[in-house]
């Protein structure tokens, strides 16, 4: 079993084997581009934090089958151990997530999508605003004619 | 992918951080400082930063297509950034498409996928909740075969065979109207061998070859019963009562012949031969066909212009009675030509079932007893074109293996087509980089190129299914398929494709072959109705049960049972007291009949509303109120009569006190001399007590009031006057207006007419008006003195100083 050896943003390398490192799109053509080669992928947009943890991810889901996520797109449950993965700090959760869609493995770029889908669902428009640190920067114009077009959800 | 695609990403996603506002862009920095939070809820009350917004557009879009639509508003309510992401109409297509698993099969709102998402979701809530009204009623009228809802008007008429007679109710209050339709002239139940019904005709077929039809209307007098002229050789078996051509109806009976007659005349305008069986359906297509269907299998087909054939015939007759004889034109007989369908098995028995026209594709399903495939032929070369359903049993989703077709119906309402959909699709592929789209995208402009070869070739429909790929089966389904709906006698339901069916078909010579799109395992009897729409179906079986379905997920949204009590003496194997007959649904609504019941059901929130105003509505002012509104009325007369009796009182009293204050009777004329040569004495004094006391300043307007009010003063006091000016009303009502606006302006050059209280000036005009209203003169007299009297009470304290003055107390 080949290994595979990775750069990451902060200069700090990871092997790790070939067909866990494949779960990345990107990482598997770019294999294929270049062939076999010794050098180590530089990866500028992760650090080595995210990496480790990326790295951590593949390891665990390396054995699933590549399936076509259209029939387990519906859900919005995860599985146990990916909860539990996911259990980190709003940064690294969104450095996964980032990491993931440049890296290309969409099953774990979904599990991110889904932990914060799962976060926003049921909150109010506050809740969430806390939740995420957004700041509300509508101006009273703009929060009554938002009101205005959301009326059909009040009236169920 | 090379470096290229590295350059490539950083750039979006600076991009994306230019985009989000302020407190976004110093993201990076607060990176290392935050490193040691730990949890997600410590985070959010330490950390200041919307680690959030570090992700760019499409992850976000990404995130929001697994939310619903409520969430996904309230998302939008967040902020700008993420606003501006919801506006895009892709992400709530991606939502829906995460919710449904895949695009609707028709859509319900054209203009934007977020309406259709919202409607959806709104419409299964509400169709699962079941919540509204639901009702049984009995018409009474026997088994109920046949059916006609009009939401819109509220009524519904239900009609029996057994019994030969309609009636009408409101399928919101089970209400039936009291005169039922009958069949006969005589207004007996009467068996009838076909029926036929429209939102204003009955059709009635009987055994013993005749035809009537009643006309129904409001009054019961103006419904007329037409018994046409001509008659079948045998029993009436099948109508037809076009939508398209007002007067002409169809008939089919046990001779074979299917007969046109003109419904104004009830005369019979032409025969058309059709097989040596029995008919079992008929149908006349708006695009000039009639379709017959046999117990022998076979299925006829005539090319005839029904409103051409009647107008030709009506032409006819009137030059006959005008005396001009003409030969029957030639073109008549060759229109007449008959083609015939084949039944599949000519060994075995196989009376057609039924036969649907789809105008689209200018095919025919037919579908046949005891045969459990559904036949697609094409209506000009009458060659078989598809086939529903595999020879192949063992296949998955192989179609009706159990039981035989007993039920189809299918989608005739025409579906959208979607001109934004290319639009939409290329701002995905421009947005997401994910190939699924792109796929997406292929697979829909594929689909362009199928319909547009079909649009070209019309006449060989297996021409369109020719492209052949390999495609997973989720993704065949784009929004413009329409479905086909058939149940089968062991219970399950199949939906099919219609038209589109590039996958779901593989060929095998001529004939395609095409496969449902969903099973369901619906009802553990024979289906004996299906309703399907864009939104939802509604199966109903022999055991009496109603389900309803979502086709898009495959899952059952509700179920009305056919609830009878447990100790009935109910045979609950009597297909005729427990089978769904009819179907009928609209967004909200429906009506089933169930064996001699009609079941309707509200689910609309309005429903409860809807109940509420007829309530009302029916409540009619009882005898009671009437009889309190009496009483406060005569209350209130009694009120006014001693009201004025004290006005009259006071009134009096006002004129004893102006006696007094008159100087003991000085004349009008005497009067206003003497005020205006008060006016004209004291100037420089009402010039100084202008500015300073208030007293004099009413001092002016006062003389000219009293000017105001001689004429009413003349009439107080000159009874013999008031008498003469009272005779003649209108008179008076002018000479009223007259002088009432004559003294101001008469006394204008020595008063000052500039502080005329408004107020006065009103009430002085309203008497003319209140005497030529007609009433009585003694009325008008009190009326008078009323407004009078109230003027002088005003008055009198200005008046008096005036006097006061006159006097020498100043």
């Amino acid at each position: 079993m080949s290994n595979v050896r990775l750069l990451s943003s902060d200069n700090e390398e990871f092997v790790v084997q070939k067909e866990v490192a494949e779960r990345s799109v990107l990482i598997k053509n770019m294999l294929e581009d270049v062939g076999e080669t010794d050098s180590a992928i530089p990866l500028p947009n992760v650090t080595a934090k995210v990496l480790k943890k990326v790295i951590e991810w593949c390891d665990h889901h390396s054995s699933d089958p590549v399936t076509t996520d259209e029939t387990e797109r519906r859900t919005t449950d995860i599985d146990e151990w990916d909860q539990k993965f996911m259990e980190v700090d709003q940064e690294t959760l969104f450095d996964i997530i980032l990491a993931a869609n440049y890296l290309d493995i969409k099953p774990l770029l979904d599990v991110g999508c889904k932990t914060v889908a799962n976060m926003i669902k049921g909150k109010t428009a506050e809740e969430i605003r806390k939740i995420f640190n957004i700041v509300n920067d509508f101006t009273p114009e703009e929060e009554a004619q938002i009101r205005k077009e959301n009326e059909w959800a009040e009236d169920r | 992918m090379s470096l290229d695609s590295f350059t490539e990403n950083d750039n979006t996603t600076d991009i994306e951080q230019t985009k989000t506002n302020d407190a976004t862009t110093n993201t990076f920095k607060d990176h290392s400082s935050t490193n040691n939070q730990y949890g997600l809820s410590s985070s959010t009350t330490t950390s200041t930063t919307a680690y959030i917004h570090q992700l760019s557009v499409e992850v976000v879009a990404h995130i929001f297509a697994r939310l619903d639509p409520i969430s996904l508003t309230t998302v939008a309510k967040t902020c700008r950034y993420w606003r501006h992401i919801v506006k895009d109409d892709v992400c709530w297509k991606n939502a829906f498409l995460a919710y449904f698993g895949q695009l609707p099969y028709k859509r319900l709102r054209n203009t934007s996928w977020k309406s259709e998402y919202i409607l959806r979701t709104h419409l299964i809530r509400k169709w699962e909740k079941g919540r509204g009204t639901l009702m049984t009623f009995n018409p009474k009228i026997g088994s109920v075969d046949t059916i006609f809802v009009d939401f819109e008007n509220h009524f519904m008429m239900a009609a029996s065979k057994e019994q030969g007679v309609a009636v009408k109710c409101n399928p919101a209050t089970g209400k039936l109207e009291r005169h039922l339709l009958y069949s006969t002239d005589e207004g007996m139940p009467t068996q009838v061998s076909a029926l036929k019904m429209d939102s204003n005709r009955v059709l009635w077929g009987f055994s013993p070859g005749y035809i009537t039809m009643t006309t129904r209307a409001k009054t019961l007098v103006r419904r007329q019963l037409k018994v046409f002229s001509d008659f079948h050789q045998g029993a009436v078996r099948v109508l037809c009562l076009p939508s398209f051509v007002p007067d002409v109806v169809l008939s089919g009976g046990d001779d074979g012949m299917v007969k046109i007659w003109d419904a104004s005349t009830g005369l019979s305008l032409t025969d058309l031969y059709g097989s040596t069986s029995s008919p079992t359906c008929l149908e006349a297509t708006n695009d000039h066909h009639v379709i017959a269907g046999f117990t022998n299998g076979t299925v006829v087909l005539w090319n005839l212009h029904l409103g051409k054939l009647l107008r030709h015939r009506q032409h006819v007759a009137l030059q006959q009675q005008q005396g001009i004889e003409q030969p029957d034109h030639e073109s008549e007989n060759s229109s007449r030509q008959r083609r015939l369908i084949h039944p599949p098995l000519i060994d075995k028995d196989t009376p057609v079932q039924s036969v649907h026209y789809d105008m689209v594709t200018r095919t025919l399903l037919v579908a046949y007893d005891g045969l459990s495939r559904l036949y697609q032929y094409n209506i000009e070369t009458c060659q078989l074109v598809a086939i529903f359903g595999s020879e192949d049993l063992d296949r998955p989703l192989a179609g009706h293996t159990l039981g035989t077709i007993c039920a189809v119906t299918w989608d005739i309402e025409p579906s959208f087509h979607f001109t934004d959909e290319t639009v939409l699709d290329s701002r995905m592929t421009m947005n997401g980089n994910n190939s699924k789209n792109k796929n997406g995208q292929q697979q829909q402009q594929q689909q362009y190129q199928g319909n547009k070869r079909q649009q070209g070739s019309r006449t060989s429909l297996s021409s369109s299914s020719s492209p052949q790929r390999p495609s997973t089966p989720s993704t065949s389904t784009s929004p413009t398929i329409r479905l086909v709906a058939t149940g089968d006698t062991s219970g399950a339901i199949c939906l099919w494709p219609l038209n589109r069916s590039s996958s779901n078909t593989t060929k095998t010579d001529d004939v395609a072959v095409i496969h449902p799109l969903r099973q369901f395992l619906g009802h553990e009897s024979p289906i004996s109705a299906i309703h399907l729409d864009g939104f939802k179906m509604v199966s109903g079986a022999d055991d009496g049960w109603i389900r309803i379905w979502d086709p898009l997920t495959g899952e059952m949204l509700h179920a009305l049972g056919n609830k009878i009590p447990r100790h009935a003496p109910v045979d609950r194997t009597d297909v005729s007291l427990m089978r769904v007959k009819n179907i009928f649904c609209d967004e909200y609504r429906g009506v089933a009949t169930i064996g001699h019941q009609v079941k309707s059901w509200d689910f609309s929130s309005q429903s409860l509303l809807g109940r509420k105003i007829i309530r009302t509505k029916s409540k009619a002012p009882t005898p009671a109120l009437r009889d309190e509104l009496h009483y406060e009325i005569k209350q209130e007369v009694k009120a006014s009569q001693l009201t004025l009796a004290e006005e009259r009182k006071e009134q009096a009293l006002a004129a004893k006190e102006m006696d007094k204050w008159t100087l003991g009777g000085l004349s009008d004329e005497e009067m206003m001399a003497y005020a205006m040569m008060i006016s004209q004495e004291q100037p420089p004094l009402t010039e100084t007590q202008e500015s300073a006391t208030a007293l004099s300043s009413s001092s002016s307007p006062s003389s000219q009031q009293q000017h105001e009010h001689q004429p009413s003063m003349d009439y107080d006091e000159d009874e013999a006057l008031l008498q003469a000016v009272m005779a003649s009303l209108n008179m008076s009502g002018e000479t009223d207006l007259n002088t009432t606006t004559d003294t101001p302006s008469s006394s204008s050059p020595t008063t000052q007419i500039t502080n005329i209280p408004a107020s006065l000036m009103d009430s002085d005009l309203e008497w003319p008006s209140i005497e030529s209203s007609g009433q009585s003169s003694p009325v008008a007299t009190t009326q008078h003195n009323r407004t009078e009297s109230s003027l002088e009470d005003e008055d009198d304290e200005e008046l008096q100083y005036v006097l006061r003055i006159s006097r020498g107390d100043i």
